[in-house]
Protein backbone atom coordinates (compact mmCIF):
# COMPACT_ATOMS: atom_id res chain seq x y z
CA UNK A 1 0.00 0.00 0.00
CA UNK A 2 2.86 2.31 0.81
CA UNK A 3 4.26 1.63 -2.65
CA UNK A 4 0.87 2.24 -4.21
CA UNK A 5 0.37 5.37 -2.07
CA UNK A 6 -3.15 4.37 -1.04
CA UNK A 7 -4.77 3.87 2.37
CA UNK A 8 -6.33 0.79 4.02
CA UNK A 9 -9.80 1.93 3.00
CA UNK A 10 -8.85 2.03 -0.66
CA UNK A 11 -7.20 -1.36 -0.41
CA UNK A 12 -10.27 -3.04 1.10
CA UNK A 13 -12.66 -1.25 -1.22
CA UNK A 14 -10.84 -2.99 -4.08
CA UNK A 15 -9.67 -6.30 -2.66
CA UNK A 16 -10.88 -8.66 0.05
CA UNK A 17 -7.37 -9.55 1.14
CA UNK A 18 -3.76 -9.91 0.07
CA UNK A 19 -4.51 -13.01 -1.97
CA UNK A 20 -7.25 -11.32 -4.02
CA UNK A 21 -4.88 -8.44 -4.70
CA UNK A 22 -2.15 -10.87 -5.81
CA UNK A 23 -4.53 -12.80 -8.06
CA UNK A 24 -5.61 -9.54 -9.68
CA UNK A 25 -1.94 -8.76 -10.34
CA UNK A 26 -1.52 -12.17 -11.97
CA UNK A 27 -4.57 -11.68 -14.18
CA UNK A 28 -3.45 -8.25 -15.32
CA UNK A 29 0.14 -9.27 -16.00
CA UNK A 30 -0.68 -12.54 -17.77
CA UNK A 31 -3.22 -10.74 -19.92
CA UNK A 32 -0.79 -7.96 -20.84
CA UNK A 33 1.97 -10.43 -21.77
CA UNK A 34 -0.34 -12.69 -23.76
CA UNK A 35 -1.63 -9.68 -25.70
CA UNK A 36 1.88 -8.44 -26.51
CA UNK A 37 2.94 -11.89 -27.66
CA UNK A 38 -0.18 -12.35 -29.76
CA UNK A 39 0.27 -8.96 -31.44
CA UNK A 40 3.89 -9.67 -32.33
CA UNK A 41 2.91 -13.15 -33.56
CA UNK A 42 0.08 -11.81 -35.71
CA UNK A 43 2.26 -9.21 -37.41
CA UNK A 44 4.40 -11.90 -39.10
CA UNK A 45 3.44 -14.12 -42.02
CA UNK A 46 5.56 -17.28 -41.82
CA UNK A 47 5.14 -19.45 -38.73
CA UNK A 48 8.84 -19.51 -37.70
CA UNK A 49 8.87 -15.69 -37.87
CA UNK A 50 5.70 -15.57 -35.80
CA UNK A 51 7.24 -17.69 -33.03
CA UNK A 52 10.48 -15.70 -33.09
CA UNK A 53 8.55 -12.42 -32.84
CA UNK A 54 6.32 -13.75 -30.07
CA UNK A 55 9.28 -14.93 -28.01
CA UNK A 56 11.02 -11.61 -28.60
CA UNK A 57 7.98 -9.72 -27.31
CA UNK A 58 7.71 -12.02 -24.29
CA UNK A 59 11.37 -11.60 -23.33
CA UNK A 60 11.12 -7.82 -23.77
CA UNK A 61 8.04 -7.68 -21.56
CA UNK A 62 9.72 -9.80 -18.87
CA UNK A 63 12.99 -7.85 -18.96
CA UNK A 64 11.06 -4.57 -18.68
CA UNK A 65 9.12 -5.79 -15.62
CA UNK A 66 11.39 -8.18 -13.73
CA UNK A 67 9.66 -7.84 -10.34
CA UNK A 68 6.14 -8.40 -11.60
CA UNK A 69 7.45 -11.23 -13.80
CA UNK A 70 9.05 -12.88 -10.82
CA UNK A 71 5.82 -12.62 -8.85
CA UNK A 72 3.88 -14.12 -11.76
CA UNK A 73 6.25 -16.83 -12.93
CA UNK A 74 8.36 -17.88 -9.95
CA UNK A 75 6.24 -17.06 -6.88
CA UNK A 76 2.94 -18.14 -8.43
CA UNK A 77 3.97 -21.78 -8.12
CA UNK A 78 3.96 -21.52 -4.34
CA UNK A 79 1.09 -19.11 -3.82
CA UNK A 80 -1.72 -21.59 -3.43
CA UNK A 81 -3.99 -23.57 -5.75
CA UNK A 82 -5.79 -20.58 -7.26
CA UNK A 83 -2.52 -18.92 -8.31
CA UNK A 84 -1.18 -22.22 -9.64
CA UNK A 85 -4.34 -22.71 -11.71
CA UNK A 86 -4.03 -19.24 -13.23
CA UNK A 87 -0.36 -19.80 -13.96
CA UNK A 88 -1.25 -23.07 -15.74
CA UNK A 89 -3.99 -21.35 -17.72
CA UNK A 90 -1.61 -18.57 -18.74
CA UNK A 91 0.95 -21.09 -20.01
CA UNK A 92 -1.72 -23.05 -21.85
CA UNK A 93 -2.44 -19.96 -23.97
CA UNK A 94 0.88 -20.44 -25.74
CA UNK A 95 0.08 -23.98 -26.90
CA UNK A 96 -2.13 -22.94 -29.87
CA UNK A 97 0.63 -20.60 -31.06
CA UNK A 98 3.06 -23.52 -31.33
CA UNK A 99 0.74 -26.25 -32.62
CA UNK A 100 0.61 -24.97 -36.27
CA UNK A 101 4.34 -25.77 -36.43
CA UNK A 102 3.42 -29.46 -36.58
CA UNK A 103 2.03 -28.93 -40.08
CA UNK A 104 5.49 -27.88 -41.25
CA UNK A 105 7.05 -31.15 -40.13
CA UNK A 106 6.95 -34.02 -42.64
CA UNK A 107 7.31 -36.49 -39.74
CA UNK A 108 4.54 -34.87 -37.73
CA UNK A 109 2.96 -38.20 -36.77
CA UNK A 110 6.11 -39.01 -34.81
CA UNK A 111 6.15 -35.79 -32.78
CA UNK A 112 5.52 -36.32 -29.05
CA UNK A 113 2.05 -35.29 -27.87
CA UNK A 114 3.61 -33.36 -24.99
CA UNK A 115 5.94 -31.36 -27.26
CA UNK A 116 4.25 -27.96 -26.75
CA UNK A 117 4.04 -28.38 -22.97
CA UNK A 118 7.66 -29.48 -22.89
CA UNK A 119 8.91 -26.52 -24.92
CA UNK A 120 6.89 -24.03 -22.90
CA UNK A 121 8.34 -25.61 -19.77
CA UNK A 122 11.84 -25.19 -21.18
CA UNK A 123 11.37 -21.51 -21.99
CA UNK A 124 9.82 -20.93 -18.58
CA UNK A 125 12.77 -22.66 -16.94
CA UNK A 126 15.35 -20.46 -18.68
CA UNK A 127 13.33 -17.34 -17.85
CA UNK A 128 12.83 -18.34 -14.21
CA UNK A 129 16.51 -19.05 -13.62
CA UNK A 130 17.36 -15.54 -14.87
CA UNK A 131 14.60 -13.96 -12.75
CA UNK A 132 15.76 -15.82 -9.64
CA UNK A 133 19.35 -14.74 -10.29
CA UNK A 134 18.19 -11.13 -10.80
CA UNK A 135 19.50 -11.20 -14.38
CA UNK A 136 16.40 -10.47 -16.43
CA UNK A 137 18.50 -8.27 -18.70
CA UNK A 138 20.42 -11.37 -19.82
CA UNK A 139 17.27 -12.67 -21.53
CA UNK A 140 17.85 -10.54 -24.63
CA UNK A 141 21.14 -12.34 -25.26
CA UNK A 142 19.45 -15.72 -24.82
CA UNK A 143 16.68 -14.95 -27.30
CA UNK A 144 18.35 -16.42 -30.43
CA UNK A 145 19.10 -19.79 -28.84
CA UNK A 146 15.68 -19.94 -27.20
CA UNK A 147 14.12 -19.38 -30.63
CA UNK A 148 16.25 -22.21 -31.99
CA UNK A 149 15.27 -24.47 -29.08
CA UNK A 150 11.55 -23.92 -29.67
CA UNK A 151 11.63 -24.15 -33.47
CA UNK A 152 14.01 -27.09 -33.90
CA UNK A 153 11.55 -29.93 -33.23
CA UNK A 154 9.12 -28.52 -35.80
CA UNK A 155 11.21 -27.20 -38.66
CA UNK A 156 14.55 -28.92 -38.13
CA UNK A 157 17.87 -27.54 -37.05
CA UNK A 158 18.78 -25.64 -40.21
CA UNK A 159 15.68 -23.48 -40.39
CA UNK A 160 15.70 -23.04 -36.60
CA UNK A 161 19.35 -21.94 -36.65
CA UNK A 162 18.69 -19.49 -39.50
CA UNK A 163 15.81 -17.96 -37.56
CA UNK A 164 18.09 -17.68 -34.51
CA UNK A 165 20.73 -15.89 -36.58
CA UNK A 166 18.12 -13.46 -37.87
CA UNK A 167 17.11 -12.66 -34.30
CA UNK A 168 20.74 -12.27 -33.26
CA UNK A 169 21.44 -9.76 -36.01
CA UNK A 170 18.32 -7.64 -35.49
CA UNK B 1 11.09 -44.83 3.21
CA UNK B 2 7.34 -44.94 3.87
CA UNK B 3 6.33 -44.47 7.47
CA UNK B 4 4.70 -47.85 7.90
CA UNK B 5 7.97 -49.58 7.09
CA UNK B 6 9.56 -48.05 10.14
CA UNK B 7 7.07 -48.62 12.95
CA UNK B 8 7.66 -47.32 16.48
CA UNK B 9 11.03 -47.78 18.11
CA UNK B 10 10.92 -50.65 20.58
CA UNK B 11 10.72 -49.33 24.13
CA UNK B 12 13.22 -50.03 26.88
CA UNK B 13 16.30 -52.14 26.40
CA UNK B 14 16.30 -52.59 22.65
CA UNK B 15 19.95 -53.47 22.25
CA UNK B 16 20.79 -50.60 19.89
CA UNK B 17 23.82 -48.46 20.54
CA UNK B 18 23.28 -44.76 21.10
CA UNK B 19 24.61 -44.01 17.58
CA UNK B 20 22.30 -46.57 16.01
CA UNK B 21 19.31 -45.09 17.77
CA UNK B 22 20.35 -41.58 16.76
CA UNK B 23 20.82 -42.63 13.16
CA UNK B 24 17.50 -44.39 13.16
CA UNK B 25 15.79 -41.34 14.64
CA UNK B 26 17.26 -39.12 11.97
CA UNK B 27 15.92 -41.41 9.27
CA UNK B 28 12.54 -41.54 10.96
CA UNK B 29 12.44 -37.77 11.05
CA UNK B 30 13.29 -37.61 7.35
CA UNK B 31 10.54 -40.12 6.57
CA UNK B 32 8.22 -38.21 8.90
CA UNK B 33 8.94 -34.98 7.07
CA UNK B 34 8.15 -36.63 3.73
CA UNK B 35 4.80 -37.83 5.07
CA UNK B 36 3.95 -34.52 6.74
CA UNK B 37 4.96 -32.43 3.72
CA UNK B 38 2.87 -34.67 1.45
CA UNK B 39 -0.13 -33.97 3.64
CA UNK B 40 0.30 -30.28 4.40
CA UNK B 41 2.73 -28.91 1.82
CA UNK B 42 6.12 -27.53 2.85
CA UNK B 43 5.02 -24.02 3.70
CA UNK B 44 2.24 -25.10 6.06
CA UNK B 45 4.03 -28.02 7.66
CA UNK B 46 5.11 -27.62 11.31
CA UNK B 47 7.72 -29.33 13.45
CA UNK B 48 4.81 -30.92 15.35
CA UNK B 49 3.45 -32.47 12.14
CA UNK B 50 6.91 -33.91 11.46
CA UNK B 51 7.54 -35.29 14.95
CA UNK B 52 4.04 -36.79 15.06
CA UNK B 53 4.53 -38.54 11.75
CA UNK B 54 7.99 -39.71 12.85
CA UNK B 55 6.72 -40.64 16.34
CA UNK B 56 9.65 -39.01 18.07
CA UNK B 57 9.80 -36.12 20.51
CA UNK B 58 10.39 -32.48 19.71
CA UNK B 59 13.64 -32.66 21.63
CA UNK B 60 14.86 -35.43 19.33
CA UNK B 61 13.95 -33.29 16.34
CA UNK B 62 16.14 -30.44 17.55
CA UNK B 63 18.97 -32.83 18.40
CA UNK B 64 19.05 -33.77 14.73
CA UNK B 65 17.99 -30.65 12.84
CA UNK B 66 18.05 -27.00 13.67
CA UNK B 67 14.95 -26.21 11.61
CA UNK B 68 12.25 -27.50 9.35
CA UNK B 69 14.36 -26.29 6.44
CA UNK B 70 17.38 -28.32 7.55
CA UNK B 71 15.21 -31.42 7.85
CA UNK B 72 13.75 -30.79 4.40
CA UNK B 73 17.23 -30.39 2.90
CA UNK B 74 18.28 -33.69 4.46
CA UNK B 75 15.20 -35.39 3.03
CA UNK B 76 15.77 -33.82 -0.37
CA UNK B 77 19.39 -35.03 -0.39
CA UNK B 78 18.35 -38.56 0.59
CA UNK B 79 15.85 -38.75 -2.28
CA UNK B 80 18.22 -37.21 -4.83
CA UNK B 81 21.08 -39.51 -3.76
CA UNK B 82 18.77 -42.49 -4.02
CA UNK B 83 17.65 -41.55 -7.54
CA UNK B 84 21.28 -40.87 -8.43
CA UNK B 85 22.28 -44.37 -7.27
CA UNK B 86 19.44 -46.03 -9.22
CA UNK B 87 20.28 -44.05 -12.34
CA UNK B 88 24.02 -44.68 -11.95
CA UNK B 89 23.47 -48.42 -11.79
CA UNK B 90 21.23 -48.43 -14.88
CA UNK B 91 23.62 -46.22 -16.84
CA UNK B 92 26.57 -48.52 -16.14
CA UNK B 93 24.75 -51.40 -17.76
CA UNK B 94 24.01 -49.43 -20.95
CA UNK B 95 26.31 -49.94 -23.96
CA UNK B 96 26.50 -46.38 -25.34
CA UNK B 97 25.48 -42.79 -24.69
CA UNK B 98 22.00 -42.93 -26.27
CA UNK B 99 21.08 -46.02 -24.27
CA UNK B 100 22.56 -44.49 -21.13
CA UNK B 101 20.32 -41.47 -21.60
CA UNK B 102 17.28 -43.70 -22.12
CA UNK B 103 18.16 -45.83 -19.08
CA UNK B 104 18.60 -42.74 -16.91
CA UNK B 105 15.24 -41.29 -17.93
CA UNK B 106 13.52 -44.64 -17.43
CA UNK B 107 14.93 -45.15 -13.92
CA UNK B 108 14.20 -41.62 -12.77
CA UNK B 109 10.62 -41.66 -14.07
CA UNK B 110 9.96 -45.16 -12.70
CA UNK B 111 11.14 -44.17 -9.22
CA UNK B 112 9.16 -40.93 -9.16
CA UNK B 113 6.03 -42.72 -10.39
CA UNK B 114 6.37 -45.36 -7.68
CA UNK B 115 6.86 -42.77 -4.92
CA UNK B 116 4.40 -39.93 -5.59
CA UNK B 117 4.98 -38.33 -2.17
CA UNK B 118 8.72 -38.18 -2.70
CA UNK B 119 8.21 -36.99 -6.27
CA UNK B 120 6.20 -34.11 -4.90
CA UNK B 121 8.80 -33.37 -2.26
CA UNK B 122 11.71 -33.17 -4.66
CA UNK B 123 9.98 -31.66 -7.72
CA UNK B 124 7.24 -29.40 -6.38
CA UNK B 125 7.92 -28.52 -2.75
CA UNK B 126 11.65 -28.15 -3.37
CA UNK B 127 10.94 -25.36 -5.85
CA UNK B 128 8.68 -23.49 -3.48
CA UNK B 129 10.36 -23.97 -0.10
CA UNK B 130 12.33 -20.75 -0.05
CA UNK B 131 15.68 -19.60 -1.45
CA UNK B 132 18.01 -22.04 0.34
CA UNK B 133 16.05 -25.11 -0.71
CA UNK B 134 15.47 -23.71 -4.21
CA UNK B 135 19.22 -23.23 -4.62
CA UNK B 136 19.81 -26.87 -3.63
CA UNK B 137 17.12 -27.92 -6.10
CA UNK B 138 18.73 -25.93 -8.91
CA UNK B 139 22.13 -27.37 -8.10
CA UNK B 140 20.72 -30.91 -8.24
CA UNK B 141 19.04 -30.23 -11.60
CA UNK B 142 22.23 -28.58 -12.85
CA UNK B 143 24.14 -31.82 -12.15
CA UNK B 144 22.17 -33.43 -14.96
CA UNK B 145 23.66 -31.10 -17.57
CA UNK B 146 27.16 -32.61 -17.78
CA UNK B 147 26.11 -36.17 -18.67
CA UNK B 148 23.66 -34.79 -21.23
CA UNK B 149 26.33 -32.57 -22.75
CA UNK B 150 28.36 -35.69 -23.55
CA UNK B 151 25.76 -36.30 -26.26
CA UNK B 152 27.46 -33.54 -28.25
CA UNK B 153 30.15 -36.07 -29.18
CA UNK B 154 27.46 -38.05 -31.01
CA UNK B 155 26.59 -35.20 -33.34
CA UNK B 156 27.34 -35.56 -37.05
CA UNK B 157 26.70 -31.88 -37.72
CA UNK B 158 29.77 -29.63 -37.50
CA UNK B 159 27.81 -26.74 -36.11
CA UNK B 160 27.85 -26.69 -32.30
CA UNK B 161 24.53 -26.67 -30.43
CA UNK B 162 23.75 -23.43 -28.59
CA UNK B 163 25.29 -23.30 -25.09
CA UNK B 164 21.95 -23.38 -23.25
CA UNK B 165 20.70 -26.52 -25.04
CA UNK B 166 21.24 -28.75 -22.00
CA UNK B 167 19.81 -26.20 -19.57
CA UNK B 168 16.64 -25.77 -21.64
CA UNK B 169 16.24 -29.48 -22.32
CA UNK B 170 16.56 -30.52 -18.70
CA UNK B 171 14.53 -27.56 -17.52
CA UNK B 172 11.80 -28.47 -19.99
CA UNK B 173 11.60 -32.05 -18.72
CA UNK B 174 11.83 -31.12 -15.04
CA UNK B 175 9.09 -28.48 -15.51
CA UNK B 176 6.86 -30.94 -17.32
CA UNK B 177 7.36 -33.63 -14.68
CA UNK B 178 6.78 -31.11 -11.87
CA UNK B 179 3.53 -29.96 -13.47
CA UNK B 180 2.33 -33.57 -13.76
CA UNK B 181 3.16 -34.24 -10.12
CA UNK B 182 1.57 -30.97 -9.06
CA UNK B 183 -1.62 -31.99 -10.90
CA UNK B 184 -1.70 -35.26 -8.91
CA UNK B 185 -0.60 -37.39 -11.86
CA UNK B 186 2.72 -38.63 -10.49
CA UNK B 187 1.73 -42.28 -10.94
CA UNK B 188 1.54 -41.85 -14.71
CA UNK B 189 5.00 -40.26 -15.03
CA UNK B 190 6.28 -43.49 -16.59
CA UNK B 191 4.03 -42.85 -19.61
CA UNK B 192 6.20 -39.84 -20.44
CA UNK B 193 9.26 -42.00 -21.15
CA UNK B 194 8.95 -42.15 -24.98
CA UNK B 195 8.34 -38.39 -25.21
CA UNK B 196 11.18 -37.68 -22.79
CA UNK B 197 13.70 -39.84 -24.62
CA UNK B 198 12.80 -38.47 -28.00
CA UNK B 199 13.13 -34.93 -26.69
CA UNK B 200 16.46 -35.68 -25.02
CA UNK B 201 18.03 -37.49 -27.96
CA UNK B 202 16.80 -35.48 -30.96
CA UNK B 203 19.24 -32.52 -30.72
CA UNK B 204 22.20 -34.89 -30.54
CA UNK B 205 21.24 -37.77 -32.84
CA UNK B 206 18.76 -36.06 -35.15
CA UNK B 207 15.00 -36.64 -35.11
CA UNK B 208 15.01 -39.84 -37.20
CA UNK B 209 17.51 -41.71 -35.09
CA UNK B 210 15.85 -40.45 -31.89
CA UNK B 211 12.49 -41.75 -33.05
CA UNK B 212 13.99 -45.08 -34.07
CA UNK B 213 15.61 -45.57 -30.65
CA UNK B 214 12.41 -44.66 -28.83
CA UNK B 215 10.53 -47.34 -30.75
CA UNK B 216 13.21 -49.93 -30.15
CA UNK B 217 12.15 -52.60 -27.65
CA UNK B 218 14.00 -52.55 -24.32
Amino acid sequence: MRRAKVGYATFYKNFEDKEQCYLALLDTAYEASARRVQQAYDREQAWPDKVAAGLGALFEQIAAHPNVSRACLVDALTAGPEAVARHEAALARFTPLLKPGRELNPRRAGLPGTLEDTLIGGVLWVVNQRLIAGEATALKGLLPETIEFVLRPYVGEQVAAREAELAASS
Amino acid sequence: MAEEELGPLPAGRHGFSREQVAHNQRERLIAGLATAVAEHGYNAVTITHITKAARVSRRVFYENFESKEACFLAAFDVVVDHIGALVGEAVQAAPDWPHQAIAAARQALAFLASEPELARLCLVDAQSAGPVVAARFLAAVGELEAPLRRGRDERRDERPLPPTTEESTIGALVSLAARKVSAGEAESLGDLLPDFTQFILAPYLGPDEAERLVQQPV
